[in-house]
Formats: C-alpha cells, sequence, structure tokens
C-alpha cells in the first residue's frame, strides 16, 4: 500500500474519531439545552396541528400559548428546599413524593413523610392528593383536605419543599 | 379510579436508542480501522482476521445494545458507544504493541472484553433497580475487604512488581481490588445516604469546621481506614490514592460541606508526607518525577525514570497528529500496552488522537453526573456520582502520570489499557450507569420495576384502611387511598 494512502487513511481515521466525538455532543445537545423550540410562527402552528395527531411532534416543545396540561407532559420542578432545581417529567400515572425509597419522587425533607402525597391526572387535569401527612401538603398557602386541581405553576409545598408543574 | 390522558399525548423523554446503535457502529467502524491501520503500519498489509474481528467487536456492541433496549430502553445513550469506542481503540493499540513484541495480549484483552460486556449485560437483565443493591450496604462493605485481604492468602496471592494485589487460580490472574472499588462505592453511598443528616447536623464544632459524630462517622472510617491500610500494606498506592479521592468525593456530594474536601486535601498532604518518609517506593517516585531528565534518575534501576522519559519522548515524538499508527516505536517503553498505553497512543495518534480520548472521557465522566442528578433517588445519586468519579480519577492519576503532572502510580487507563481485572469492572460500572440512568429518565406510569416492596407502610395501611394495590405502579390513585400512616 503507497504512503499516500496510508496517510490518507490515518487522516481518515482522525476524521472519523472526531465525527464520533461531535455526534455524541449533537446527542447530548438536547439534553444540555433542551429540545428545540419551533421558530417561526408557521412552525409552530404546524407544531400545534401535529400535536393532535399523536404520531407527529416527536421534536420541538409545545409552544408557549398551549394551554392544555396535556399538550405535553408537565414536569415537575422543585423551586425551593434542598432539592431545589431537581425536575422530573409527568407522565400518565400517579407520582407518589415521599421520603420512602419506593416513591417515584424520593424528597430530601425531614418534614416529608415517607408516603407524602400523590399527582395524577384527572379527566384532563392534574390533582395533587395528600396521602395522610403528618405535616400536610401545601398548594398556595392552603392545605390540602381533598384532591385538588392544579395548574402549572401553582406552588405546592411539602415541609420545606416547594415544587411546581411546568408545561 | 383516574381517567388516563389521551392516548400519546404524554409523551416520555426520547430514549435514543437508534442513536446509540449508530454511534455504537460507528466505534466498531472506527476501532476496526484502527485494527486495520495496525497491520498496515507494522507488516505493510491488513491482518488477515480483521473481518471476524471486525464482527466481533458490532456482535458484543449490538447484543449489548439489544439487551438495553430490551431491559433498559430509557438508558443514556451514549455510555455504551463511548466504552465500545475506547476498549476498540485499546485493542487496537495492544495488538500494536504485540506485533512489535510477539505476544499475545490483544487476544486476551479480546476474551476479557466480551466477559466485560457479558458482565454489563447481566447486570442490565438481573438488576431491574439499583436501589436493590442498597439492601447489601453493609454486606457489600465487608465483602470488598474481604477481596482486598484474597491477595495476601499465601498460595493464591502473588507479588508482582512489588505490589501484592493480584490472585494466580490456574492460568487466570485477576486484581480484586477493580471489583471491591465498586463494592465500595455501594458501601458508602447505602451508609451516607442513611445517614448524613446526622453527619450533617450532629457534631462537635471545631475551629469553625463541622466534624460529625465518631458513631456516625464510624463504620465508614473503619472501612476506608481497613481498605486504604491494606492497599498501602500491598504496595498499591495508586489503588489506595483512588479509594481516597472516593471517600472525600462522596463524602462531599452526600453532605454538601466543602469541609470535605479541605480535609480531604489535608489528610491526603499528611498522608503523601508520611508515605514518602516510611516508603522508600514512594520516595523513588517522587524523585523520579521532579529529576526525571537526570541523567542520574535515568540510569537509575530499578526505580528510576527510564519508563517515564521514554514515555515522554514517544509522546513528542508524535506530535501533533503522531507517527501512524504501527510507525512509532511505543514498544521501547516498558509496559506499553498497560500503564503507558496513553504515550504509547500519544506517539501514534498525536495530540489530535489524545485530546478526541480525552473528551470521550469527559463526555462519560459528564453522564455519569448528569445521571446523578437526574437519580430519583438518594442512593442513586450517591453510586453513579462515586462509579463516576472513580473512571475520571482514574484518568487523573494515569494520564497525570505518564505526562509527568504528579507522580507516576501504577493504574490502568479505563477501557483503553490491557488487564483484565480493571476492564471486567469497568464495563460492570457502565452496566450500573446504564441501569441507574433507566431509572431515572423513565417516565412515573413506566417506572413500576416491581422488585421493592411498597415497605412497612402496608403493614400501617392494611391496619387503618384494609389492604391496597400498590403505591408505585400508578394504578389506582382514586379517592380510595387513605391514610399512609403519618410517619415524618
Amino acid at each position: 500500500m503507497s504512503e499516500f494512502t496510508v496517510t490518507v487513511l490515518r487522516f481518515a481515521l482522525f476524521a472519523l474519531l472526531w465525527l464520533f466525538v461531535f455526534l455524541i455532543a449533537a446527542v447530548l445537545r438536547q439534553d444540555l439545552f433542551g429540545p428545540r423550540v419551533a421558530r417561526s410562527r408557521r412552525d409552530r402552528r404546524r407544531g400545534r396541528a401535529a400535536s393532535e395527531a399523536p404520531a407527529a411532534a416527536a421534536h420541538g416543545s409545545p409552544p408557549p400559548d398551549q394551554q392544555s396540561a396535556f399538550s405535553s407532559s408537565p414536569t415537575l420542578v422543585v423551586t425551593s428546599g434542598r432539592q431545589n432545581g431537581f425536575s422530573l417529567l409527568m407522565s400518565a400515572g400517579q407520582l407518589t413524593i415521599g421520603r420512602a425509597d419506593d416513591c417515584g419522587f424520593v424528597i430530601e425533607d425531614d418534614f416529608a413523610s415517607s408516603h407524602h402525597a400523590r399527582i395524577y391526572p384527572q379527566a384532563g387535569a392534574w390533582v395533587v392528593e395528600d396521602a395522610g401527612s403528618t405535616n400536610g401538603t401545601y398548594v398556595g398557602s392552603a392545605r390540602l383536605t381533598q384532591p385538588t386541581r392544579i395548574e402549572p405553576g401553582m406552588p405546592i409545598t411539602i415541609g420545606h419543599t416547594t415544587m411546581e408543574l411546568r408545561a | 379510579m383516574t381517567m388516563p390522558p389521551p392516548s400519546g399525548a404524554v409523551r416520555g423523554p426520547r430514549k435514543h436508542r437508534v442513536s446509540e446503535l449508530l454511534l455504537i457502529l460507528l466505534a466498531v467502524i472506527i476501532s476496526a480501522g484502527a485494527y486495520a491501520l495496525v497491520g498496515v503500519g507494522t507488516t505493510d498489509e491488513v491482518p488477515a482476521n480483521v473481518y471476524s474481528y471486525t464482527i466481533w467487536l458490532a456482535v458484543l456492541g449490538v447484543a449489548l445494545h439489544i439487551v438495553v433496549w430490551w431491559r433498559a430502553s430509557y438508558a443514556d445513550p451514549v455510555l455504551v458507544p463511548i466504552a465500545v469506542l475506547l476498549n476498540g481503540i485499546g485493542l487496537a493499540m495492544i495488538y500494536r504493541i504485540d506485533m512489535a513484541l510477539e505476544s499475545s495480549a490483544a487476544t486476551s484483552q479480546l476474551v476479557w472484553m466480551t466477559l466485560g460486556t457479558v458482565l454489563a449485560a447481566l447486570v442490565i437483565v438481573f438488576l431491574r433497580d439499583h436501589r436493590l443493591l442498597r439492601r447489601y450496604t453493609y454486606t457489600s462493605g465487608f465483602a470488598a475487604l474481604l477481596l482486598l485481604l484474597l491477595p495476601l492468602i499465601p498460595g493464591l496471592g502473588r507479588t508482582v512488581n512489588g505490589a501484592r494485589i493480584w490472585i494466580f487460580i490456574g492460568p487466570m490472574s485477576f486484581q480484586p481490588g477493580e471489583i471491591a472499588k465498586i463494592l465500595l462505592a455501594i458501601f458508602f453511598a447505602g451508609y451516607l445516604v442513611a445517614y448524613r443528616d446526622q453527619m450533617v447536623l450532629a457534631g462537635p464544632k471545631i475551629l469553625g469546621l463541622q466534624f460529625p459524630r465518631l458513631r456516625d462517622m464510624g463504620p465508614i472510617l473503619i472501612a476506608w481506614v481497613a481498605s486504604v491500610g491494606i492497599l498501602v500494606f500491598q504496595r498499591d498506592l495508586g489503588t489506595s490514592l483512588l479509594y481516597f479521592g472516593l471517600f472525600v468525593a462522596m463524602l462531599y456530594v452526600a453532605t454538601a460541606k466543602k469541609t470535605w474536601i479541605f480535609l480531604g486535601l489535608g489528610m491526603f498532604a499528611v498522608g503523601a508526607l508520611v508515605a514518602t518518609q516510611i516508603f522508600s517506593h514512594v520516595q523513588q517516585r517522587i524523585d523520579g518525577w521532579l529529576n526525571a531528565l537526570t541523567a542520574e534518575e535515568y540510569n537509575k534501576t530499578p526505580g528510576g525514570s527510564y519508563q517515564l522519559v521514554q514515555g515522554l519522548f514517544g509522546m513528542s515524538d508524535g506530535g501533533l497528529v503522531g507517527n501512524g499508527l504501527g510507525e512509532g516505536r511505543p514498544q521501547v517503553v516498558p509496559y506499553a500496552n498497560s500503564d503507558f498505553i496513553f504515550a504509547s497512543l500519544g506517539e501514534e495518534l498525536g495530540l489530535i488522537g489524545l485530546f478526541a480520548l480525552l473528551l470521550l472521557y469527559v463526555l462519560l465522566f459528564e453522564r455519569g453526573m448528569k445521571i446523578a442528578s437526574a437519580a430519583r433517588d438518594g442512593f442513586g445519586t450517591l453510586f453513579a456520582t462515586g462509579v463516576s468519579f472513580t473512571i475520571a480519577l482514574q484518568c487523573f492519576i494515569v494520564i497525570g502520570g505518564v505526562t509527568r503532572l504528579i507522580p507516576l502510580t501504577g493504574l490502568t487507563t479505563p477501557f483503553l489499557a490491557h488487564g483484565g481485572s480493571s476492564l471486567v469492572a469497568n464495563w460492570i460500572i457502565i452496566g450500573l450507569l446504564l441501569r441507574i440512568s433507566d431509572n431515572a429518565r423513565r417516565p412515573q406510569d413506566e417506572f413500576a420495576t416491581g422488585v421493592l416492596p411498597t415497605l412497612a407502610v402496608d403493614e400501617d395501611e392494611s391496619s387503618s384502611t384494609g389492604t391496597r394495590p400498590d403505591t408505585v405502579t400508578g394504578g389506582g390513585a382514586g379517592p380510595d387511598h387513605a391514610s399512609e400512616g403519618g410517619r415524618a
């Protein structure tokens, strides 16, 4: 094999190696910066139409003006407390919150019960329910006595931890 | 009962499984290309077995991919490709040294890689939930100590190059310390997640720093002193440094107190100072590091700086683009295919190649940290931090040593270097990280792994409101749930 060919192949290997690195960076891009948001108005309208059809709209987060809680799965974001910044993607099932290991969201808060509260979808809305906790679950400043509908942005307080749903 | 939301409207996170497959295939192609180029560089012809080699690598990668798809479909998509590529590049380099020294290390490395991927797959298949490991907190701590003691048993252990860290069973040799590393991470994570509050809040304050009470710290201190002590006794300073770093990092992550970092660095400084006074080989290493380029150190045998300096010469000869695979002389350096594989790669792939490899390590570590921060339970967070930190620290210790940033200590470069125990342990770590990331990214309704009982709450429940289906599976979330026992 001629020296020239070998040199070309060597550099081709470099190219592939770096291609690999950049491809990995591309896969992780979404993870770091969030999904690509539809840019133009037309894209946004198309995005809304697509969200009616379940299969489509795999890319792109929903347009911000969309109100329905189910246009995509919302995230539960901790806004204050020890786990500030922690976020969790909600989905069709219920989310149990508590200190016990088997909870969907293991809260690190000494004022939370082992199984403190649960959040689940009901009739097209998200409902939070206290699970018989000792210190109670608060939506806004009201202590929960019964399952309560919540909208994105309403603060839910458990112990010293406050969280909210974000669409 | 709840009404499920409109089907398909709630989407889980993207799984990226196809990206993973494509990346694995690209990794296999790069590895095979490197292997072929080694053949061209050394003997002017492509190795005869390049096709079977490529197919074997692809089978390993794709099989692991299928297992991940089957059992951990939300797992992080880049861990396996990175591991396959690093391993493949390492294999090519080991093969290249084989060609020069007429040894057959590459074959054994391929066997170990096969074993490693099989073990990673087994971890994914049989460990349905990483939280199960928490049950074995103390068992793992104890097992780690036993494993570390194994090489001291006469007849089983043997001293190799002054360090008694190997066990020999028939023709097989193994470093139990590599597996002990994972077990210790389980122990630290399980213990710290249970006791971190006591450790942070209770305890005397000295010089403005909060120290934990001895009884909170006791078990972990015993485990750590014992493991590091054994390693020092066996004269394996690289690994004891690694364990020490693991210990400090996990304490810091568990308690979020910078005290531990300063304390750790202080203890390290004291330990290093004491070690240089007590152990002659530590003093040798430091002399060889500081005065590496003097004739006196270079010509000293044993324990001079010959190896280090030859490695540096090799890397400088490689320059920016390297000599090309198979066209340098990396075999001049002792242990060119294990401890000094990074220098060998530097000679033949150059700075461009080394930086790509370093970036792969950085990305691997970044994924580990990301998995740790996404894990839903404290144990998962601590454990993922621990194991990925060991990979990063190991890279730092080895590559720092080879490039003369820090004194040289014998450790293997993760995935690259020839060495079965390290390779197997790192593949197991990949399996565990895949499992944790799958659990962390899985949406709620799919999250029920079904392996953890709903703890003692069930008993509380049955006494107050009768039996109840389950809390985890998310099936029943109606108003029929009453008290779960106020155990705040």
